[in-house]
């Protein structure tokens, strides 16, 4: 079963909640469950209660790794940011990323990544006005090509169509400069 | 020394008029734009000189540009900490960069709607500010600021957008959130339901003043979880559109209460007003939950009518860093709970003869 909230992890913490004649099932990832509970938002379990006391185990992962970057992926590797110099265990260690270089580094981690954090790998919002000069290589713009293939394929229409938009700006930012 | 937070205090914050649709409800709209300069490495990963070497272009920029000429710089080390404690109550500045350190800053506009946090997560953080649901202006006004600020060469990949130090906020950089009062959805203990609702649509709904189990003063704020993806019009639609659910949700709530045990609500909310327009000693949040119940009473007719301006104002004035600065001297933790009292009893008297 998928998390309630956010729709994209597998939901671990149940929650059954009464209030009088109201019944209210909670089916949460732990970081979702979490998140809520942080912000006071489950129902009547009182925070300051022994860990212990929750029979459905509401915490037995704190101290896990950062939320969204315990990915499937292979173990980190040797790769490293030659111009900050994080590498790639730091990186999945922090989620953070040290320089903007950072991003093409890690590239291949970005992917699944973003799409479990916000649900989608594509920017589809404004850029900036002098952006054009350093978009995508012809080599960047032939991974796009792949993947609208693949999206296509997949019958994934709508990634498919972000996918096609893209690839129509780059070309003709290119065309503009060229 | 004292002179300047006190200054910062009494400068004006444009929410706080309470001008604004659906401002009783929804206090304030905020947009926020993450943005990081290319070649340089984020702050948490910066040296000295890097950080130094950003706060400076960021900084010429606001100097020199015409748009962003009047705003006013900080350098957070060279502020007092009653400064900073100001500033963190106004919501102009974080509390994570008000810890500083170099290349720290923040430049704020005349009328307290924009401010830009230098160096805090990210490079750059341009937040605009207005009151109650105005959303899609605020956005405006944030993108207002952030092009003349693109001369600066922004980190930007046409693939993953705008490039940020943490992957929660790339591609749009942008978090759009309104602050929004709800005592009868939570009294009726409506809000976890109504929370998890908002997380299946990509919302986030938190409290905004307690740590644990509760929000006092029933104050929360309804943000975006996304941030890649989506337009940037597309993202504060959405949480336009879930504040503007919740406020409809609210009024029916009240008046379900209203309709039901009436007489309790009367009551509760009388009480409140006598114990802020009589007490002599009161705790930050005490101070927070009467106000709520009086912004209900108030904004229900029960009570008599109180400005919104009013209201939203107190919400400042009666915090900690904000009495310290008008005060004369240093406050004990008495003085200021008896200084706080005084304070809403002032105000609540004034506002009363107003109407
Ligand atoms: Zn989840
Ligand atoms: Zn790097």
């Amino acid at each position: 079963m998928k998390c309630e909230r956010c729709g994209l992890r597998e939901a671990e913490v149940h929650i059954r909640h009464q209030k009088g004649k109201e019944k209210v099932d909670f089916h949460l990832c732990r970081q979702c469950a979490e998140q809520m509970a942080k912000d006071g938002l489950l129902p009547d379990i009182p925070l300051d209660m022994p860990l212990d006391c929750f029979p459905w185990g509401l915490f037995p992962w704190q101290g896990a790794a950062t939320p969204g970057l315990e990915t499937d992926s292979p173990p980190a590797d040797q790769r490293a940011c030659s111009h900050c110099g994080l590498d790639h265990s730091s990186f999945r260690k922090t989620g953070k990323f040290g320089c903007p270089d950072c991003y093409e580094v890690f590239r291949e981690d970005l992917s699944p990544l973003f799409r479990k954090i916000h649900g989608s790998d594509i920017h589809r919002g404004a850029r900036p006005r002098n952006a054009c000069g350093d978009v995508v290589s012809p080599e960047g713009l032939g991974s796009l090509r792949k993947e609208l293939q693949e999206a296509v394929e997949k019958e994934e229409y709508e990634r498919a169509a972000v996918i096609r938009d893209r690839i129509r700006e780059i070309e003709e930012c290119h065309e503009g400069e060229g | 020394m004292k002179a300047k937070a006190r200054e910062i205090a009494d400068s004006p914050l444009e929410w706080l008029d309470g001008t604004g649709e659906y401002s009783d409800i929804i206090l304030s709209s905020r947009v926020r734009l993450a943005r990081n300069l290319k070649g340089h490495a984020f702050p948490w990963r910066a040296g000295k000189e890097e950080l130094e070497s950003c706060a400076e272009k960021v900084g010429s920029i606001i100097r020199s540009e015409d748009f962003l000429r009047s705003f006013r710089l900080f350098e957070i080390d060279a502020l007092e900490p009653l400064a900073k404690g100001v500033l963190i109550e106004k919501h102009l500045i974080s509390p994570a960069l008000a810890k500083g350190g170099p290349g720290r800053g923040a430049a704020v506009d005349s009328r307290g709607i924009v401010s830009i946090m230098v160096n805090e997560e990210d490079h750059i953080r341009i937040q605009a500010i207005l009151g109650g649901m105005r959303l899609h202006e605020a956005s405006r006004i944030a993108r207002q600021v952030d092009g003349p600020l693109e001369a600066l060469d922004y980190a930007f990949d046409s693939r993953c957008g705008y490039l940020t130090s943490c992957p929660t906020n790339v591609g749009t950089g942008l978090r759009a959130s309104v602050m929004i009062h709800l005592p009868a959805l939570t009294h009726l203990g409506r809000m976890g339901k109504l929370a998890f609702g908002c997380g299946k649509v990509g919302l986030t709904v938190r409290g905004l003043f307690g740590e644990g189990s509760d929000s006092p003063g029933a104050l929360y704020q309804v943000s975006n979880q996304v941030t890649l993806g989506q337009t940037e019009d597309e993202l504060v639609e959405k949480v336009s559109s879930a504040a503007l659910g919740l406020v409809k949700q609210e009024q029916a709530a009240r008046g379900k209460i209203l309709s039901g045990k009436g007489i309790d609500l009367e009551d509760k909310v009388w009480r409140a007003w006598a114990l802020l327009g009589f007490s002599r000693v009161m705790e930050a949040r005490e101070a927070l939950e009467l106000l709520s119940l009086v912004r209900m009473g108030s904004g229900m007719g029960i009570l008599p009518y109180v400005r919104v301006g009013t209201m939203n104002a107190l919400l400042l004035d009666t915090q900690k860093a904000h009495i310290q600065a008008r005060a004369t001297g240093e406050l004990s933790v008495e003085d200021l709970a008896a200084k706080r009292s005084a304070i809403l009893r002032e105000a609540l008297a004034s506002g009363e003869k107003g109407s």
